[in-house]
């Protein structure tokens, strides 16, 4: 089995413990041996800090990529903003010599250095197609059949290489695939590429809950979502609080449970609940472990 | 010189509205979307993209018609710039303009629009899905043709 180095992030080990213990579980099912990258800072995050401070941008990521380098592992993320972030630097450092020569040379002060030998992979690369679709099904215990899933891909998990629709698709296309393993079904909503509203915030809170989160929201649940499932903590911190956050412009209240990927699965694994912190969900999944019978 | 242009795909967006972020942040160091020279709009009804955001037309009937040759063509670039010093303000560009690119800043009183950034546009670094790309006149112009086919 392949072995990687966990990138969590900041937000799943200070926000949402259960997606890192749910993570945690599957791997251990899976028997894929997670590393620790001790020392790792925030990616940092992929468009205000890009935006606002480049280079601090560029060589923060090239520090963390550096202490993956280390350690002789692919960096593994759960995070599309992660993704997008060490990705993006990791590529660029590949393919140009003299932003990588720039770079080393401000690591070289704290004794660091990157060669462009390791690769960035989303968690759904690695189980979608490292551990691969037929094999992960061979682990689900408890198949969860009568659970109508409304997926969300996030923006960041269609950061590709290349710009052709392949590469650009491939990421979400094996959200779903994932999906599918456990069995549940996936409903169409019509709005599953629309963007969660998280990076408006920066510039309009309003805006982003109103015409992005809400149009999400009544969608889904026209389209009988028992749950929302995702790959992003950034998407689900918006998804759990802002349906609390919403009724502050809108007269509707939403109350859908949200789970990363790593949590359904886990589920569907035959994992307990209470295993992978399934109480530590601020909008409470009570109806979802109900309709799968758990 | 190869002219390059932006060419936006609405089937690829995902409204994260990252690329307008960008745009405001890159000329005025605010995150402000009334601040962007490229609009992306959802119509929640029809579920559809739509971006508002200039073409740096071969011929801009902008520069045609601004009455002080404040708008100008660059023919080896072909970006399609205006010079607030000269721009009186008139808004003559945004009524002419095809798709109403040109807007009017109140705060400083004359017409603003896209610049490319000089060559190097700071919206489509932001852009996870490719929906926003920066290519040569030619494929961008293929590309809106098999886009808008239907």
């Amino acid at each position: 089995m392949p072995e990687y180095v966990a990138f969590w992030g900041c937000y799943i080990p200070a926000r949402m413990p259960n997606i890192e213990a749910a993570s945690r579980k599957v791997f251990e099912v899976l028997g894929v041996s997670i590393e620790e990258l001790e020392g790792a800072s925030c990616c940092p995050e992929p468009v205000i800090s890009k935006l606002v401070a480049r280079k601090l941008w560029t060589a923060l990521a090239a520090r963390n990529i550096a202490l993956a380098e280390a350690k002789g592992k692919d960096i593994m993320t759960l995070c599309n903003g992660c993704y997008e972030t060490l990705f993006e630097v990791n590529h660029m450092l590949k393919e140009d010599a003299e932003l990588r020569n720039e770079v080393n040379q401000v690591l070289s002060g704290i004794g660091k250095k990157v060669e462009g030998k390791i690769e960035v992979k989303h968690v759904v690369e690695v189980l979608g197609e490292d551990i691969g679709i037929e094999k992960l099904k061979e682990y689900v215990k408890r198949p969860l059949r009568s659970l109508n899933v409304a997926v969300h891909y996030g923006c960041h998990l269609f950061r590709s290489a290349k710009p052709d629709d392949e590469d650009v698709w491939k990421k979400p296309r094996l959200l779903e695939e994932l999906i599918r393993v456990t069995e549940a079904n996936l409903v169409e909503y019509g709005v599953e590429r629309l963007c969660c509203g998280y990076p408006a915030r920066q510039a309009n809170v309003e805006f982003s809950l109103k015409n992005r989160l809400h149009v999400k929201l009544k969608n889904m649940r026209e389209s009988n979502a028992d749950c929302i499932v995702l790959a992003c903590p950034a998407c689900y911190i918006q998804f759990e609080l802002g349906q609390t956050e919403l009724r502050r412009y809108v007269k509707e209240t939403f109350r859908i449970p949200v789970l990363h990927i790593m949590e359904l699965l886990a589920l569907s694994f035959g994992i307990s609940p209470d295993e992978i912190g399934i109480k530590l969900h601020r909008i409470p999944v009570k109806n979802v472990l109900e309709k799968v019978k758990i | 010189m190869t002219q390059m242009v932006l060419v936006y795909n609405p089937w690829r967006c995902t409204g994260c509205t990252s690329c307008m972020i960008a745009c405001s942040y890159k000329h005025y160091g605010v995150l402000d979307y009334n601040l962007s020279n490229i609009k992306i709009s959802f119509a929640e009804e029809l579920k559809r993209f739509e971006a508002v955001y200039c073409h740096h037309c071969e011929e801009p009937i902008c520069a045609t018609v601004c009455p002080v040759s404040a708008i100008v063509k660059d023919e080896d670039t072909g970006i399609v710039t205006i010079d607030v010093m000269k721009c009186i303000g008139c808004q003559l560009c945004n009524v002419m303009c095809p798709l109403s690119v040109p807007w009017f800043n109140e705060a400083l009183r004359v017409s603003i629009k896209c610049d490319l950034c000089d060559g190097d546009p700071e919206c489509v670094k932001f852009c996870s899905s490719r929906a926003l790309r920066f290519v040569p006149r030619e494929e961008a112009t293929a590309l809106l043709k098999e886009i808008y086919k239907e």
